[in-house]
């Protein structure tokens, strides 16, 4: 397999992060695991060194989008070819991963996004994440935006699961979002001309750690993602 | 010259004193020293000479002289406050990249002091 990097943003994971590195090392094992701590209070680097994992340590806090982008840095550095971007906190499948690249290796996409909302297989029997009333009503606002500005269906215009080649990597490296990225950089693949893929994906409910979006701050970001996803329809973007 | 003016030129040389005082001890850096300095001046002018507000107020159109100082200072302070959003944000796209760049030096020299023996945190995959 070619050279493949799972990027972990972690941000106080300590109870999730080992589980997860693990499993990624059994579903993937060709892969290299770097988990981004993004200035956790706890051991969460630690204890993703201690399941294996390489770790980045980012001295302050600050935030999802600049620890992903340090991990595609990283990842542009030392060549590798694709990079997975995945959640910390076990919501994300790692057998699912092999799927996700699917697509890439064999050219067809420059990105995959896992999406919640699109079916193919059965989920009977897992724990699935079901979104609360509050968070429907973002997403379909978001996926309705989304579709009818990119001109193309989009179903889970929040997912955090993403895999990229090496085109997308450069490009993302360069500029990133740094908070709530993943509704801007749809746009920004979109307007860098990159081919994007969803595929079916499951998600389970959270097993260690807190969501960053509380319901007190949710109205400031969906209406700070509304901006930026606007604005960034407008803006000049470097191929 | 009345009371007013005098208090009004005091106050305007006490904010130049100020400014001047701040540029010199590098609280202030003269690119933005240049335009609280400037506002000093033109406080300075107006005080000593109390015609210059009277006529732009009757250029703009604005009946008293006071509330085309008022409005001229809202605007004033609008322009500063969007003008240091920028430079707040200017500055902590740096402190990203700069955050970015130490993760990374560390990285490599925890791997570096590794392959040379001196022990290190074990950040490499299969180190353990």
């Amino acid at each position: 397999m070619d050279k493949v990097l799972v990027i972990i943003p972690a941000y106080n994971e300590t109870k999730s992060i080992g589980g997860v590195v693990r499993d990624i090392r059994v579903s993937l094992p060709g892969a290299d695991v770097l988990v981004v701590n993004d200035g956790s209070t706890d051991d969460t680097s630690g204890e993703a060194r201690q399941s294996g994992a390489m770790v980045l340590d980012l001295p302050c806090n600050m935030g999802l989008g600049v620890a992903v982008q340090s991990g595609l840095i990283f990842a542009q550095d030392r060549g590798y070819r694709f990079v997975v971007r995945m959640d910390g906190d076990g919501q994300h499948r790692p057998t699912e991963l092999r799927a996700l690249l699917a697509p890439l290796e064999k050219g067809e996409a420059d990105m995959v996004i896992g999406s919640r909302f699109l079916k193919a297989v059965s989920t009977s029997g897992l724990n699935e994440y079901k979104p609360n009333m509050a968070r429907r009503i973002g997403i379909g606002l978001f996926s309705g935006l989304l579709s009818i500005l990119l001109g193309t269906r989009v179903t889970d215009p929040n997912s955090g699961l993403h895999a990229m080649n090496h085109k997308s990597i450069s490009f993302f490296a360069k500029e990133y979002p740094p908070d709530y990225p993943e509704v801007e950089i749809r746009v920004m693949a979109h307007k860098a001309g990159l081919v994007v893929r969803e595929i079916p994906s499951t998600m389970l409910h959270r097993t260690g750690g807190v969501s960053s979006i509380t319901s007190l701050n949710s109205v400031y970001i969906v209406l700070e993602m509304l901006t930026s996803t606007i604005v960034g329809m407008f803006r000049r973007v470097e191929r | 010259m009345t009371r007013i003016q005098i208090l009004a030129i005091l106050a305007s040389l006490l904010l130049m004193f100020l400014t001047v005082e701040l540029i010199r001890r590098k609280y202030l850096e003269e690119k933005y020293a240049l335009v609280w300095l400037l506002t000093c001046i033109f406080f300075l002018l107006c005080s000593i000479n109390l015609e210059i507000l009277s006529f732009l107020a009757r250029l703009t159109g604005i009946l008293v002289p006071a509330n085309f100082l008022f409005l001229l200072a809202f605007f004033f302070l609008v322009v500063i406050c969007l003008s240091l959003t920028v430079v707040v944000s200017r500055e902590s796209q740096r402190q990203r990249r700069l955050t970015q760049e130490v993760s990374m030096l560390k990285f490599n020299l925890e791997e570096i002091k590794k392959r040379v023996g001196l022990g290190g945190k074990g950040g490499q995959k299969g180190s353990s």
